[in-house]
């Protein structure tokens, strides 16, 4: 019995690391958690037991298919086939997302599509400069770029996230009588009322950005606004599309800026292709409009409005987003051309259906757009 | 009505005593676990309502403000100048409101009772910090009272739609478990328990048209919720047999947003129906 429990969290131990290298962030406490939930429920059914490591170890349910490809491999396997099952090549160059896809990949390629395979491998390959060297778009010198970028970064952090709650206020607004009652016991003969207002509730802002092949440099610049964004508000929800649409969210979060756009290069699979723009705001509004639409949100839409799908689909669907949100904004670069006139099929059902056009082009107008969002926050427009 | 996996997990819970999060779609039945566990365990349900601005004014306790005025007035005439007095007598405990999280703290006849801190997602970040100084340690100071510690900490159970994704701190204090829908079987029998005496050839037929239902391209597939309203409402209206005619007619149930009603009277309940019609070509004639 010992000699079994023994090996039961050894196994767990084993299990754990895994999962850790596949990129599930399981730490020791989650660990002593899954051998204390082993303990409860015994090991006399495979399925008991499996259940009680996922409520331990996992905290997202899209990592589930990934803990039972390694549950099976950890526990139900015979134990030569284990070392066989955990030498998975994870080379040091390769980053956490890659390696997590990797790791999924070597051992449990049934439960996916098989045409999801190929370009994941073919992502996974290709090293991160070479990446790089293929998403750079040339439009600015290196020290240009920069430059911009700091300028965004530096308009973004102007720009304070209030909280919706009660902030205390000089002039006479809303009563507060716990305040007046606090300083009332403290000093009787010097208290007078106490007043409070409401803070003024954050937007939350979704950026759909358009990365098909007339788009690239624009698509940059707006990319690494995204990441300024999101290193200050973590309400910023990030989309990529040309063809179909990728949600990027979760890459926003690696601090360093190259890094993120990197990541995001070697994440999107449609980079310079057609556009699809109804599409994409079609799978938007269904798969994560509850998520991240409500009344609350701007919805930032760069794209030139060039689209290759039906016209009809994206009328339907930019209707329906103008519905669920606030505001949709749309950034068109093309703006940059003093004679331009929303004349192609999808920037013409844009113009109608959205706001008009706003110019994405230079880090001034993007800087005008971070102060126009700060406005609308506090109420100013 | 829960299956094996949901067990495991309730159980851990229990035995750990750690809070559970329990995330899926809406209509599922996440709040409905923790009323049954509350019933079966015989222990005070008390349910705290996530939303934007919930702060631990609304959550937590708040001063009775009306009756400490009331009390200084009654010092002033009682012509009680002492600080000390005053303070003890306006920051008395009889003055405290008790907010769910108090009361999950307090002690309760029946054992620590069951805390149900309902979609969680829709409160803000920093009411997800408070929380988890609360779930980590059982107690709360307040600040003119002292500290007040739970002698049994309470059942707690989270629950979240997912329109947002939480915070890794707050998951990590959690057991985590993801509620799926449910397969037909297991559906038919929550129908049967929910709503007694119902027609089962009605029922299965329900069960196997919203099953299929959930597969098609929809901004919301309807919940557990939405077929038991479904059920009861061609109940009510007398229907025997499910048609194309009384599907159409009562789909409001099921699909609330209007894309989805209108593609679900022009595509889907013919051939969902000829599709669960086909196992038994017999009944499909006479529908």
């Amino acid at each position: 019995m010992t000699r079994s429990s023994e090996s039961v969290t050894g196994r767990i131990v084993t299990l754990a690391g895994v999962l850790r290298r596949a990129g599930v962030a399981v730490g020791t406490g989650e660990t002593l958690l899954a051998t204390s939930a082993v303990e409860a429920v015994g090991v006399e059914r495979v399925q008991d037991l499996a259940e009680a490591l996922a409520t331990a170890l996992l905290r997202r349910n899209e990592d589930r298919a990934l803990f039972d490809a390694a549950f099976d491999a950890i526990f139900i396997a015979p134990p030569s086939d284990i070392d066989g099952a955990l030498a998975v090549p994870a080379p040091p160059a390769l980053k956490a997302t890659q390696r997590r896809l990797a790791a999924a990949l070597a051992r449990e390629p049934a439960s996916r599509p098989t045409e999801f395979t190929k370009p994941v491998l073919q992502a996974i390959a290709a090293s991160e400069a070479e990446t790089l060297r293929h998403r750079d778009f040339e439009q600015m010198s290196v020290s240009e770029a920069r430059a911009a970028q700091d300028l965004l970064r530096r308009a973004v952090r102007w720009w304070h996230h209030p909280v919706r709650r009660w902030r205390p206020s000089v002039r006479p607004r809303v009563f507060d009588a716990r305040r007046t009652i606090r300083e009332f016991a403290r000093s009787p003969d010097a208290a007078g009322l106490a007043w409070r207002e409401r803070r003024e509730s954050p937007l939350r802002l979704v950026l759909v950005c358009d990365v098909s092949g007339s788009m690239s440099a624009y698509a940059r610049a707006f990319l690494q606004l995204a990441h300024a964004l999101a290193r200050r508000d973590r309400s910023v929800e990030l989309f990529a599309f040309a063809t179909r649409l990728t949600r990027l969210t979760r890459l926003l979060r690696t601090v360093d800026v190259d890094e993120c756009l990197a990541r995001i290069g070697t994440t999107v699979r449609d980079w310079d292709s057609g556009t699809r723009i109804g599409a994409a705001l079609t799978r938007l509004n269904r798969e994560f409009g509850s998520r991240v639409l409500g009344s609350r949100t701007i919805v930032l839409l760069l794209t030139d409005g060039l689209e290759r799908g039906n016209p009809a689909e994206l009328r339907l669907a930019a209707e329906r987003l103008t519905r669920s949100c606030r505001a949709v904004l749309w950034l068109n670069p093309l703006l940059r051309y003093a004679q331009y006139e929303p004349l192609a099929r999808g920037a013409a059902v844009l113009a109608q259906t959205v706001t008009p056009a706003r110019p994405a082009h230079d880090p001034a107008s993007l800087v005008a757009l971070v102060r126009d969002l700060a406005d609308l926050e506090a109420g100013r427009r | 009505m829960a299956t094996r996996e949901l067990a495991v997990s309730v159980f851990l819970a229990l035995r750990l005593q750690r809070p559970l999060l329990l995330e899926g779609q809406s209509g599922v039945g996440k709040t409905e676990v923790a009323r049954t566990l509350a019933e079966v365990l015989g222990r005070d349900l008390i349910r705290l309502q996530c939303y934007e601005g919930l702060d631990a004014a609304g959550a937590l306790y708040e001063w009775n403000y009306l009756r400490q005025l009331l009390e200084i007035r009654i010092a002033e005439v009682a012509g009680e100048r002492s600080r000390e007095a005053l303070s003890a007598s306006v920051f008395d405990p009889r003055f405290l409101i008790h907010r769910p999280l108090l009361q999950a703290l307090q002690p309760h006849a029946a054992g620590a009772p069951v805390l149900l801190i309902d979609e969680i997602d829709r409160a803000d970040e920093p009411f997800e910090a408070f929380l988890l100084e609360i779930l980590s340690d059982f107690q709360v100071t307040i600040p003119e009272l002292g500290t007040i510690r739970a002698v049994e900490p309470p059942i707690v159970i989270l629950t979240s739609n997912r329109t947002r994704e939480l915070h890794d701190a707050l998951k990590r204090r959690c057991l985590y478990h993801w509620i799926g829908y449910p397969d037909a079987a297991t559906e038919l029998d929550i129908l049967q328990a929910r709503l007694p005496g119902i027609e089962l050839r009605l029922a299965n037929q329900v069960i196997a048209f919203v099953q299929r239902l959930r597969a098609e391209e929809l901004y919301k597939a309807p919940g557990v919720a939405e077929s038991i309203d479904w059920m009861r409402a061609l109940t009510a209206l007398g229907v025997g047999e499910l048609t194309a005619t009384s599907a159409d007619l009562t789909l409001g149930a099921l699909l609330k947003h209007q894309e989805d009603l209108e593609r679900g009277r022009a595509s889907c309940t013919e051939r969902i129906l000829a599709e669960i019609a086909e196992p038994r070509p017999a009944h499909a004639a006479g529908g």
